[in-house]
């Protein structure tokens, strides 16, 4: 962690809230942290407000309260068109002109951005095999997502925002232009948030996770150290609830299995069945117990009655 | 060493991947904002175009019928000749079709402006979603703006601008040879000669902008855009009136009752804005006033009016013009307020 804060941050939220109404917070006591170069996946249930947190990294609004810093700029000050040429941003309805064509698209994105990579844009929309003359109303959602991205890849940002990018394309457009984008971004550096809902799809291709859930960031950090830090547990029932901060504990008969957070899950393997969890099995583990946020979940823990009640 | 070497790379990709379809020479938003505007251009502007044309050509017919009446059939001493029979002519119907038709579809021209230039303009970035796209580019929301907002108000300006000349010219043409029946002021004629089409289009089109950022849906802010357009404009003689003092005078009356007699001058080409008896004690009282005071105005010998003369139309527009580009350019100011605040 201590090499982490170190290196330059490509996000960094402090307390970071938006309300979009008095008192109705989207997202409200937000910390976390993305080092540059990452491949950070933000995942969350939907209306959790990982959308939100994009827009107030691509300033289409400005924080309610806290702070963020973008590339180690406050979203809060005004934006430069160089500041705007250094962060690419798709929104999840990824709004085009209808009336253009795709060739129009890929000038607007040419005319509007000086370090346009028109190789890379032309690429991703080849890819789909799209004619350069189709008007955008009358392409397919996952025709239209591939012009988005071919305007977010072509911008050459240092900072790409996906929110939902892959949410209308085929599985193997979505396998196509994750290898695509992965190429681009250890080519340049780049760092790119990307939100989904398909968690498992996430686990290959990011390397820093951001988990969101009611409006809060429940979990944030390394893949590698979370993945590590946490145990998925196996044993008898009777034996009582393992050390560490339970964050769901499941009871099946005589059977119980659970995720442990936990510094040592050495310790915890002398006694118990643990492994180390997969990405989607730690992220619906904290999904499913949206009660059980923060350290205290191991005495709080009301999931577990009904799973034993069933039993 | 790694940048030095990216950047002959970019230098040389972009002109090697021209669009395959159009080249212009337009760049970066100038193009963006000619892109998105093109086929406003081309059929409004055109629509304007190929009307002006058709007044050029009425303007045209209308010279042989012009010369006659005001060169070699001007005296009274041409009574008898023989092409001073009938200075009209053939030309008759046409000028008919002109004095009576073309002014009044005009009066809707605002309203077409704001509803079909002015009101999507905004509204349906909002509603599309697309202001947020712009936003994820290289430039900053006002310079968009501008770019966005300067093509329809040149579009509007020039297109309009050239159909309230050509359209004076012919009025002019009209005026000159006493044809027609279409008033000045209380007709239609007003909402489309002089400064008139242009300040309203342009209004029109500022409000337009503001009402759809404000709405942010397309067909809601088309809808309020006309309703407000034309109720402005229908309001406005209310307010008109008052832009210049009315030439007031008394007369006496020779034959008939002093509610009813209306000045000489007011008769035609004027506004006449009150009338009525005089009463022995000097009081003015307006024609209405006359359902009380019955005796007192039958034997009234005096009457007195008040009017605006066809000399005012030139300063009433230009003060109607100064206050609507004030509006406008207030309206402008609260849309560059509010785009920069949010895109959301």
């Amino acid at each position: 962690m201590t090499a982490a804060t170190s290196e330059p941050l490509a996000l960094e939220a402090k307390d970071l809230g938006w309300s979009y109404r008095k008192d109705q917070w989207a997202v409200r006591h937000c910390d976390f942290a993305v080092p540059t170069g990452r491949i950070c996946g933000v995942v969350g249930p939907n209306g959790a407000g990982k959308s939100t947190l994009f827009g107030l990294a691509a300033r289409l609004f400005t924080p309610s309260e806290g702070q963020l810093r973008v590339l180690g700029t406050p979203v809060s000050t005004p934006a430069t068109p160089e500041l705007r040429a250094r962060v690419a941003h798709v929104t999840q309805e990824k709004p085009l002109y209808r009336t253009f064509t795709v060739a129009d698209t890929l000038r607007l994105g040419r005319e509007l951005n000086p370090d346009w990579d028109e190789a890379t844009a032309q690429r991703v929309v080849e890819l789909g095999e799209l004619s350069p003359t189709a008007r955008i109303g009358r392409l397919s959602g996952g025709q239209r997502s591939r012009v988005a991205l071919a305007l977010a890849l072509g911008k050459r940002a240092e900072l790409l925002l996906l929110d939902e990018p892959f949410a209308d394309l085929d599985p193997l457009a979505r396998h196509d232009l994750t290898g695509l984008l992965l190429a681009q971004a250890t080519e340049h550096g780049t760092t790119v948030v990307i939100s989904s809902h398909l968690i498992g799809e996430l686990e290959d291709v990011v390397d820093h996770v951001v988990l969101v859930q009611s409006g809060r960031v429940r979990l944030a950090g390394e893949l590698d150290e979370l993945l590590d830090g946490h145990c998925l547990v196996n044993g008898l029932a009777d034996a009582g609830r393992p050390a560490g901060s339970v964050i769901e504990w499941r009871v099946t008969g005589r059977q119980a299995t659970g995720l442990v957070r936990t510094a040592e899950p050495e310790a915890l393997a002398q006694e118990w069945d643990a492994n180390r969890p997969r990405l989607e099995e730690l992220l619906l583990a904290y999904l499913r117990n949206p009660a059980g946020a923060g350290p205290d979940s191991a005495s709080t823990d009301r999931r577990p009655t009904t799973s034993e009640v069933a039993a | 060493m790694s940048t030095t070497a990216h950047l002959p790379a970019t230098a040389a990709a972009t002109p090697a991947a021209p669009s395959p379809t159009r080249r212009s020479r337009l760049r970066g938003l100038a193009w963006l904002a000619w892109r998105q505007n093109r086929l406003a251009v081309w059929t409004f502007g055109g629509a304007m175009l190929a009307v002006c044309l058709g007044l050029f050509v009425l303007h045209w017919q209308f010279q042989d019928v012009i010369y006659r009446t005001t060169g070699p059939c001007a005296s009274a001493s041409s009574w008898n000749v023989p092409i001073c029979q009938n200075l009209v002519g053939p030309r008759g119907d046409l000028m008919d079709a002109y004095s009576n038709l073309t002014h009044r579809p005009f009066f809707l021209l605002p309203a077409v402006v704001g509803m079909f230039l002015g009101a999507p303009l905004l509204s349906q970035e909002y509603e599309r979603g697309t202001l947020r796209m712009i936003r994820a580019q290289s430039v900053s929301p006002v310079r968009w703006l501008t770019a966005r907002l300067t093509v329809p108000a040149l579009l509007v300006t020039l297109s309009v601008g050239l159909f309230a000349a050509m359209n004076s010219w012919l009025w002019y043409d009209m005026h000159r040879l006493s044809f027609g029946q279409d008033e000045v002021f209380p007709g239609f004629t007003y909402a489309s000669i002089g400064l008139a089409p242009l300040a309203w289009s342009l209004f029109a089109l500022a409000l337009g902008v503001a009402v759809g950022q404000l709405l942010r849906r397309t067909v809601a802010s088309v809808l309020v855009t006309g309703v407000l357009v034309l109720g402005a404009q229908v309001l406005m003689p209310l307010a008109r009136v008052h832009f210049l003092p009315p030439v007031t005078g008394t007369y006496a009356v020779v034959q008939g009752h002093a509610q009813y007699a209306v000045p000489i001058e007011a008769m035609r080409n004027a506004w006449l804005v009150n009338h009525g008896p005089v009463l022995a004690d000097g009081t003015r009282l307006s024609g209405s006033d006359c359902y009380r005071h019955g005796e007192e105005c039958t034997n009234s010998g005096l009457a007195w009016g008040s009017w605006h003369p066809l000399s005012h139309v030139v300063p009433m527009q230009l003060i109607e013009g100064g206050l609507l580009l004030a509006v406008s350019a207030a309206l402008v100011l609260l849309v560059y307020r509010r785009v920069t605040r949010t895109a959301a």
